[in-house]
Parts: C-alpha cells; structure tokens; sequence
C-alpha cells in the first residue's frame, strides 16, 4: 500500500517536473534572443544601459503565452537594479537568490520553489565574459499547476481503485497462499504479496501514460514551434548575408549542438520548398508531430525548417522510472518478509500453525531488529560521499587525508574501537540492554547528521552511528552465538547476515530514490526512524538465558590471536582484504566514480544493491555447504579470488567496470563471508582461544580495521591515480594476501595430515 | 584617531604647498575627491586612431571627467624627450603612451630608467605594444616593479589557429617572411612551434631584401603563386609592420588564386582582403587600457600592481564580401560569434 502511494507520489512529481522543464527550455530559446543582442552591442562598444534595443525586445518577449513577465537586470559593483522589464516584474526588490544563481550558472538556471513561481534566468556578459546582468522570465505556472491538479485529480480515483483492488486481493491471495501444501509458508505469501503490488503498480503506471500524454504533448509541441522559429531566424540571416542556401555549411554541427540541448527533438530539416538540396539530423529512433517555421518574409519563403519532436517523450519518460518502481516494489516485498516472519513466530508462539523448527524462534525477531537498524544504515550509502563532499566545500584535505575519506575512516574507526566492548558488555549487562543502546546512539547520530550542516559536527555525529551500531550488531551476534550449536552456527549467523542483506540490498536503492524525490535530509530522519523502531524491537525480545560467558577479550589475547599464523592468514590473508574492498571501493570509490561518470544518486543506490544481491544470494548457499560438507577454506579462497579478479577488470576502463567490480565483490564477499566465519572459530578453538565469541570479536576487530584503512588508502590512491587503476591496484593487493591465505591453508591441511 | 587624522590633514597641506614634490599615486585621488576632471597625457605615434579613440570612448560613455592632453609624434621619434619634458611640467594624473617606440622612449628601459630622461614618479600606462618583454619595457609580465602597467595586444599564435579551425580545415599553411623585420622572424619561429602542435605544415617563403637593405615588396605576388603552386590552404599574415601596411598587394594576389589570408591584424581583414582573422581590435584594446587607467585612477591601485594581461575579449573578423567571392562561407555556428565586415545590404 505505502509502495503504490509512493509510486504515485513519485509519477505525479514527475510530470510537473517534466512540464515545468519544457517551460524553461522553450523560455531559454526567447532568452537567447536577448543574450544575442548584448554579445552583440557590448562587440560594437555599447554597455548593457545603453543598449535600448534590448528594452524593445522585451514587450514582444511577455506577449508568448506562458510567460508572465521578463525583465532585465543590470549587475554592478553598486549592486543590482532592474533595467528594463515587461508584464510582471518585481520593480525593486531583486530576490537575492537570482543574484547568486547568475553568477554561479554560466548557462540558463531555473527555480520553482520560489514565492514567484517558476522563474528562469541567464546571465548577461560583457566582452571580456564578466557578468554585467541578467535576463529573467517568470514563467506562467497556471497553466502547469491546472495540468498537475487535473492529473492529481485522474491518478487519484485511479490509486484509489488499485488500492481497494490490493486490498480485495491480497487476504485472498494470501489465505490462497496459506492454504496451498507445497512450498515453504513465508515463500508462498512472499509470491502473493509480490504478485499483488505488481499488478497494483503496473494498473498505476500505464494510466499515468495515457494520462500524462494528454497533458505533455502540447508542452512538446509549442516548444518544438519555437524552435523552429529561432533556428529559421538564423538561416535567414546567414541568407541575409548573402550565402546562398545550397551554401550553407556548418548546419549539421549546429543541428547536433540542438539536439544535445533539447532532448525532447527527434529531427531537424532543412529544405528548399520545390525540392533541391536539404539539411537533415535526426535521432536513431523516434518520430513525432513536426512544427513548420518558412525561412524569409511572406511571399519569398525560401526554405522551410521543420522540427519534429518526439511523440513518445511522455512514455519514454515514464517508463525510465520503473527502475525505481522495481526497487520500490522489491523494497516493499523484502519489509513484507520480515513482518511475515515476525507474524508466523507470533502464531508459532500461539500454536496456530506448524513451522519446522531449525533455530530457537527468539532469533527471528532479533533479525527483524537487525534489518531495520541496518536499514537505517545503508538508506544514506547511495550518498553519502555527495554529502561529505558537499558539507567539505573548499576543504581539500583534514590533517592530510582526503577530506571525503576522513568521515568514513572515522567512522569505520569508532566501529573498530566500540567492536571489543559490544560483546563484552552483552556478557556483562545482557545483550537486550546492549542493543538498546546501540540503537538509541545511532538514532541520535542520524538526527543530528540530518540537522547540522557543518563538517566537523557531522563526523561526529557519524562517530555517534557507529559506536551505536557496533554496540547493537555485536550484542546481537553475541546472542547468536549463544543460542547455536556449532552445527548450527554458520546458520544461525548466516540467517543473521541474512538481515543485514535483505537491509542493504534495499537500503541503498530506495535511500538513492528517497533521496532523489525528498531531499537527502529527509532520509537521514528517515534512518533516524528506522533506528527507533529497531530500537522498539529489541526491547520486545525475551532477555538471553545466561550462557557461560566467555572470558572478555582483552588487548592481549587479541594479539595472541593475531600473531598465530593460522589466525593470521585468515585475518590478513583474507577478512581484512575483504573489508577493504568493501568500503574503500563500494562505499568510497564507487558512488564517486559513478558521479564523475554522470550517474545519480538514484543509480549508485542500484548498483550498490547489485553487490547486496549477490551478496544475499550466495551467502545461504555458502553457509549450507560450509556446514554439511566442511569446505570453508576453499570457499574462501574462491571467493576471495573473486573479489581480486573483480578489481583487476578495472585495467580495461570506462564506467562498466565498476559494475564488473561490484558483482565480483558481491558474489566474492557472499561466498567467503559465512565460511570465513566458522574456519575462524574452528582456527581459534586449534590454537586454544579463550572462546568462540573472543574470536568473533577478534574477527571483527580485525575486519573494521580493514574497513578504516580503505577509503583512507583508496582516497590517497585515487588522488594520483583514475578510478580503474585504483581498482587494478587492490584488486592485485587482494590477490597476492589470498597467496598468504592459501600457503597458511596448506601448511594446515599438511599439519593435519589431509590429502590436499 | 585622531593622530591619523591629524596626520593626513598635514600631508593634504604638504601635497598643496610641495606641489610636484608629493607622490604621484596620491593625485589622482586628490582629483576624484575634488570632483574636478581627471588629466590625462596622451603620448601617441601615429595619430589618435582606434585604440587612443577607444580609450577616450571608455571615458566618455561612463560620464567620467576626464581632460586629454594628446600629443602626436606623427611616426617621428625625435619628439618624444619634449613629450617627458611637458609631462613632467603639467603633472597629469596618468600617462599613456601607445607604441614601442613611444614607450620607450618616455619610460626607458627597466633594467636602467633614467630619472632625468624619462617618467619615473608619474603613473604611467602603455598600450599596443607588440612585445613588451622582448622590447625592455617590462621584466616580466606579472609586475612592472615601478610605476607603469600596460595591456598585451597580440592574441597567442596558438590561440589564433585553434580558434581558426572552426573556420577552416588546413593541412598546409603559407607563411612570407620578411627577415628585416625582428616581428616577422619570431612570428616564423612561433608558428613553426605551433604547426607541430596543431599538426600542420608550414611551407615558407622570404621576401628578397634590395641592396640597400629594404624588402622587395613587388615580389608579393610571386611568392603568393609560389605558395599556391605549392598547394597551401591557407595564408597566413603574421604581425610585421611592412606587409601589413601591403596587406591589399598580399591578399589580392591570394584571393585572386582562390586561396584565403588569416592575418593576425585587424588591419588586412577590414582594410584589405584577409578572409579572416582573430583579433584583439585596436579599439578594444583602447578600452581595456582605460579600464585598467581607471582602476589607477578611481581605485587608488599601484600601477606596478596591476599585471600586465591581454583583454580577454578577441573578435573573430570575417570578410563577407571575400567568403563569397571564394565561396568560402562561415559554418552557422560561427555566425553566432563572427563579427561581419563589409557586409552587404541585400534586399530581402
């Protein structure tokens, strides 16, 4: 339900926006017509004052339809004031924001959040390019609020109805789904649930389509004529000049510069009436309806320029957010599957059904606890490297490291210091109480990440998630631990890294579309939310029974177990490179790079999901062959060739790359994590460590300082260096540490007496 | 406080009482406050012609009082130690002098300015000196080190035929040297640099040099079809005195053989018959110096603190009547920027 509100949320922003763009652009064609005329007095030696031709054209400029007024503004070191102006116009008072946007955009810049509407701007330069005003159109928002209020009105029965159906359909589908015998209960209400907001959001979609079209077609039209009109001004004064029409050179390189410019235009033609030579550039695909402008005056046309705009815009446009639509939906199914596991431990508990029953059922709902508190933390992934960036400004470097790295290092340290005392104080004060308040600090940091804008405040604040999310993860691996068996173990902490996939693959995705749609504040309330009801979960599960508490791990015995070269070679042959990988490339690298390629927030929230598919994917099966068949070491080893194999793809460049080193890491990282696990508890039961928990903690330990040291390290490698070589260069890092891994797991095998 | 005060009002009497003895960066402000006009010394070589007239111009279209004293050594050096004299006795707020010979001659070498000889405690600014560097006037461009700022007015070599290939595709350019002329002799080493970076040939010619010493200029027309028949695209007109001042024998020639000039001057492109030519107009140049004058004047900026720069705007020169008649008409793109000479008045 919340999905389909969502999506339609989403469909109607969208056609605002997309009428609200054509506006501008077809504004920006009248408002080069006035940057022309200044070019071309300020070349001739008049300032912009003395150039009254341009106050003449205004008039003519407020007559077009959708323009409420237009107005010059002269800039100065005395400040700014209205030149000339025509319709609507502020006389006085110039908004200070028009200022900053002019002198910050050198192209056209537009805002509709403003208390005048929908306004459009360009700057004015003199000859040596300094800004010397600015041409300002308040563009007629009637006509757009009365189209977005109709499609308001037309999506609303529409929502109502797929709502209403959704709300039929759905306890039928799900009784169904109970009822059936075959298949795993959650599975199947997982498959009604899915089929259920898919056809929902489909019914949505394609009515917006039809409905949209209505709307936005004459938008495309009307700007398609006005470009006809300006191109055929410009034919016809290169005609003026003498140059005879089969002359003409330069009109394709001209005809791209259009097309580039405006989207929404599939073709451009220009042709002699009777026939003869012609100049035509089009699109690969698209037709559409054509606007006509004649090139010279009534009576001695001499050519027709015709340009034709895309019919299937509208469409097209609506389609391209069915990527996000497919996360919503994906989004809305894995939320749907942890609330059905929370819903059958409930009847379970009221002995209204049969489920088998592997793991004790007070883990489930620790899951769910671990979902949302994940969730909460990878909603800002997709962008948070764009935040810090933007929160940086000018700063360049923080006590010589890189000024977007430093957060993430200070965060993935606080992780690695609070790691040793999440499990020590579950022990002491029980993992319930420990929980808690990892998630009440993590809430906080997210409240106050959400509030503050300052660059130093925000580390910290980051500092404050962390603390709160190593105290609550590690409490609750704790409690893991101590309600399995060693049979069940990798299980048990596989169904654990199971939340916290399902968590990421989300996160991300609907963080970058969140993001895209409300603003990147809103998703940190919205993580800060999400650690709150974490929060209210874990203080709904039971207490942990008292388990024989392992010895605390103390620094020592944490060096004890890192210097025992078995141990060693799973930390550093193979965990830590691992963790590295993940947040110098996934977490620092990749959204970065994608930026630099031109991608959104929206796409690195999907490419980062790829590595949590993956990840999710393989992980169970990994952890069922871990424990049935005891391969581990080769598991690991596999994945972590993986991972190295992944990055060296980097050598051969360009944006797919980064796509290739994502899957690799994902598949490597859901093989090798689970396995990892169990051989390091294996490794340390071997070498005599005080206890399973010790070595997790160790593990861990080991792993957040891998974690800390990569974006650090990437960011200084990737100063020198392009992304694809930085890739290249860990990827032969992982590579040459699985050679350590591999000789250590060798020297084991032959010490046990193994046949290779 | 009122130390300060005290103190800057005794300097004001000192100034008026010293007369000629304060210093010179204090005048101009001393006028601007008085609301009288500014006096300004014109020193020129040739006339008031674009650039002095674009100077004057900057003044006038912005209301600024201002009182030229212009002063026209009509291409005859000997002139120019009177113009220091006179200077130095009327104390204007500014000098400017156009030209290198006339800036040398009025401020001297900077390695050995002589106080006697020539302008040290007024402000002075140059303009449409060819290389400032190369000439002495200046140690480097960042900073004059005294008291004298001036403007570039040559657009880079390399800056010309990047910017010329939005025009024209060129493999093969032909270049005429003139060896008496220093100008014309760093022109050809300059494009010989650029043609390797811009990935063209150059094919050279030099003008044949008389036995008194002057070039040749009725050997223009052969080496033109020389060029030709060595099937140049292009022509290009570098910046040396001598063939600009015989532009119309030198691109007569190459229109007349089908093959268009790209000078580096206003000069052949709108009084000859260049194609095309990208350019810093005199009279550009003639307004950016005023600017830079005024940040002098008005602003009470050190003229040693002003760097010495190019005005960043440069026209793109087209001969309208040339394109046509060589068939060689602008791309639609370059219309936008193009400024059109001799265009036509076509009934449409």
């Amino acid at each position: 339900m919340g999905a389909l509100v969502l999506l339609t949320y989403m469909l109607l922003n969208k056609h605002r926006e997309l009428l609200i763009d054509l506006a501008v652009s077809r504004a920006a064609i009248a408002v080069d017509s006035v940057r022309g005329v200044v070019a071309g007095g300020y070349a001739a030696g008049l300032t912009l004052p003395e150039l009254d031709a341009v106050g003449n054209l205004l008039p003519r400029l407020a007559r077009a339809e959708d323009v409420r007024g237009v107005g010059v503004i002269s800039i100065d070191r005395d400040g700014a004031h209205v030149l000339w102006s025509a319709g609507e116009f502020p006389a006085s008072s110039i908004p200070p924001d028009w200022l900053r946007q002019t002198r910050r955009s050198a192209g056209v810049w537009s805002s509709s959040s403003g208390p005048l509407g929908i306004v459009m701007g360009r700057r004015l330069s003199d000859s040596n390019d300094e800004v010397v005003g600015a041409c300002v159109m308040l563009i007629a928002d009637t006509g757009i609020a009365r189209q977005s209020d109709a499609a308001r009105r037309s999506m609303l029965p529409v929502l109502g109805g797929a709502m209403l159906g959704a709300c039929i359909l759905l306890p039928l589908m799900l009784s169904g789904a109970a009822r059936l015998r075959r298949g795993r209960l959650s599975t199947r209400l997982l498959v009604a649930a899915l089929i259920a907001a898919c056809v929902g959001s489909a019914g949505v979609s394609l009515l917006a389509v039809r409905q949209f079209t209505a709307h936005i077609e004459p938008a495309v039209n009307a700007k398609a004529e006005t470009l006809a009109q300006f191109v055929s001004g410009q034919v016809d004064r290169a005609l003026g000049l003498g140059i005879p029409f089969e002359g003409l050179t330069g009109v394709e390189a001209y005809f791209r510069d259009l097309l580039a410019q405006h989207p929404e235009v599939v073709q451009l033609r220009l042709e002699a009436p009777g026939g003869g030579r012609s100049y035509v550039l089009a699109r690969d695909s698209g037709t559409g309806i054509a606007a006509v402008a004649p090139v010279g005056a009534v009576g001695s046309v001499t050519a027709e320029m015709r340009v034709v705009a895309d019919a299937g815009l509208v469409a097209r446009r609506v389609w391209e957010i069915w990527t996000d639509i497919a996360v919503l939906l994906m989004v809305s199914v894995v939320v749907f599957n942890e609330l059905v596991s929370g819903a059958l431990i409930g009847m379970r508990e009221a002995g209204a059904a049969d489920v088998p029953d592997v793991l004790p059922h007070e883990l489930a709902r620790l899951r769910l606890a671990m979902f949302l508190l994940i969730l909460s933390e990878e909603l800002t992934r997709s962008f948070l490297p764009l935040t810090i960036r933007d929160l940086a400004g000018d700063l360049q470097t923080v006590a010589g490291m890189s000024a977007i790295s430093l957060p993430i290092s200070a965060y993935m340290l606080c992780f690695a210091l609070a790691t040793p005392y999440g499990g020590n104080w579950a022990d002491r004060y029980g993992s319930r109480r420990i929980m808690f308040v990892g998630c009440a600090l993590s809430a906080a940091g997210f409240f106050w990440g959400g509030l503050d804008a300052h660059y130093g405040s925000f580390v910290a604040a980051r500092c404050l998630c962390a603390a709160g999310y190593a105290l609550a993860t590690l409490a609750a691996q704790r409690s893991i631990v101590h309600q399995t068996t060693p049979a069940t173990r990798a299980q048990g902490l596989a169904m654990f890294l199971g939340a916290a996939s399902a968590a990421a693959i989300c996160g991300a995705a609907i963080g970058g579309v969140l993001a895209q749609q409300f603003g990147r504040q809103t998703v940190f309330i919205a993580s800060a939310a999400a650690s709150l009801a974490a929060l209210a979960v874990a203080s709904a599960t039971p207490p942990v029974r008292a388990a024989q508490a392992d010895a605390p791990l103390s620094i020592a015995a944490l060096l004890r177990l890192v210097v025992h070269w078995r141990m060693a070679a799973i930390f550093f042959g193979a965990a830590m490179p691992n963790k590295f990988v993940l947040t110098g490339f996934l977490f620092y690298l990749v959204p970065l790079a994608m930026m630099t390629e031109g991608y959104s927030a929206n796409d690195v929230g999907r490419a980062v999901m790829i590595y949590f598919l993956l990840n999710a994917a393989l992980n169970p099966l990994a952890s069922r062959l871990s424990d049935r068949y005891g391969w581990r070491a080769g598991l690991v080893a596999l994945g972590a060739a993986l991972v190295g194999a992944g990055g060296l793809a980097g050598w051969w460049g360009g944006a797919a790359v980064l796509y290739i080193g994502i899957a690799a890491l994902g598949a490597g990282t859901g093989l090798m994590s689970a396995p990892l696990q169990a051989l390091a508890v294996e490794a340390g039961r071997e070498s005599g460590a005080p206890g399973a928990s010790s070595v997790m903690a160790a593990l861990r330990t080991v792993e957040r300082l891998g974690a800390m040291l990569g974006p650090l390290v990437l960011g200084a490698l990737n100063s020198r260096l392009d992304y694809d070589m930085v890739m290249v260069v860990t990827g032969a890092g992982v590579l040459a540490c699985l050679v350590l891994f591999s000789v250590a797991q060798g020297r084991t095998r032959a010490a046990e007496g193994c046949t290779p | 406080m009122m130390t300060r005060n005290l103190r800057l009002a005794a300097s004001l009497l000192l100034c008026l009482w010293l007369g000629t003895a304060c210093a010179a960066g204090d005048s101009p402000a001393v006028a601007a406050a008085a609301g009288k006009p500014y006096v300004i010394y014109m020193a020129v070589y040739r006339g008031c012609e674009e650039a002095c007239r674009g100077f004057q111009d900057y003044f006038r279209k912005r209301g600024i009082a201002a009182d030229f004293i212009l002063r026209d050594a009509a291409q005859d050096a000997s002139k120019i130690p009177d113009f220091v004299t006179e200077a130095k006795r009327l104390r204007p707020d500014i000098v400017v002098t156009w030209g290198t010979t006339v800036t040398l001659g009025m401020v001297g070498n900077w390695r050995k300015p002589d106080p006697a000889r020539h302008i040290t405690d007024l402000p002075v600014i140059f303009m449409v000196v060819a290389d400032p560097v190369a000439s002495g006037i200046i140690e480097n461009e960042r900073s004059s080190g005294r008291n004298l700022t001036g403007t570039l007015t040559l657009l880079p070599m390399e800056t010309q035929f990047k910017s010329a290939r939005s025009y024209l595709k060129f493999n093969r350019v032909g270049f005429i040297i003139n060896p008496t002329e220093k100008n014309s002799l760093d022109a050809r080493d300059q494009l010989r640099v650029v043609a390797e970076r811009e990935q063209f040939s150059v094919i050279e010619r030099e003008l044949p040099v008389d036995v008194s010493g002057r070039p040749d200029a009725s050997a223009i027309p052969d080496l033109v079809a020389q060029l030709v028949a060595e099937k140049v695209d292009l022509i290009y007109q570098g910046p040396d005195t001598f063939l600009i001042t015989r532009a119309q024998a030198l691109t007569s020639a190459a229109v007349e053989r089908g093959i268009p000039v790209f000078a580096s001057n206003e000069s052949p492109v709108v009084n000859a018959r260049a194609l095309f030519g990208i350019v810093n107009k005199y009279e550009d140049c003639g307004r950016y110096t005023a600017r830079q004058a005024l940040r002098i004047l008005q602003d009470g900026v050190r003229p040693q603190e002003i760097p010495i720069e190019l005005p960043r705007h440069f026209s793109y020169l087209v001969n309208l009547p040339v394109a046509l008649e060589l068939g060689r008409y602008p791309p639609l793109k370059l219309l936008d920027v193009a400024e059109i000479v001799g265009q036509r008045n076509l009934p449409r």
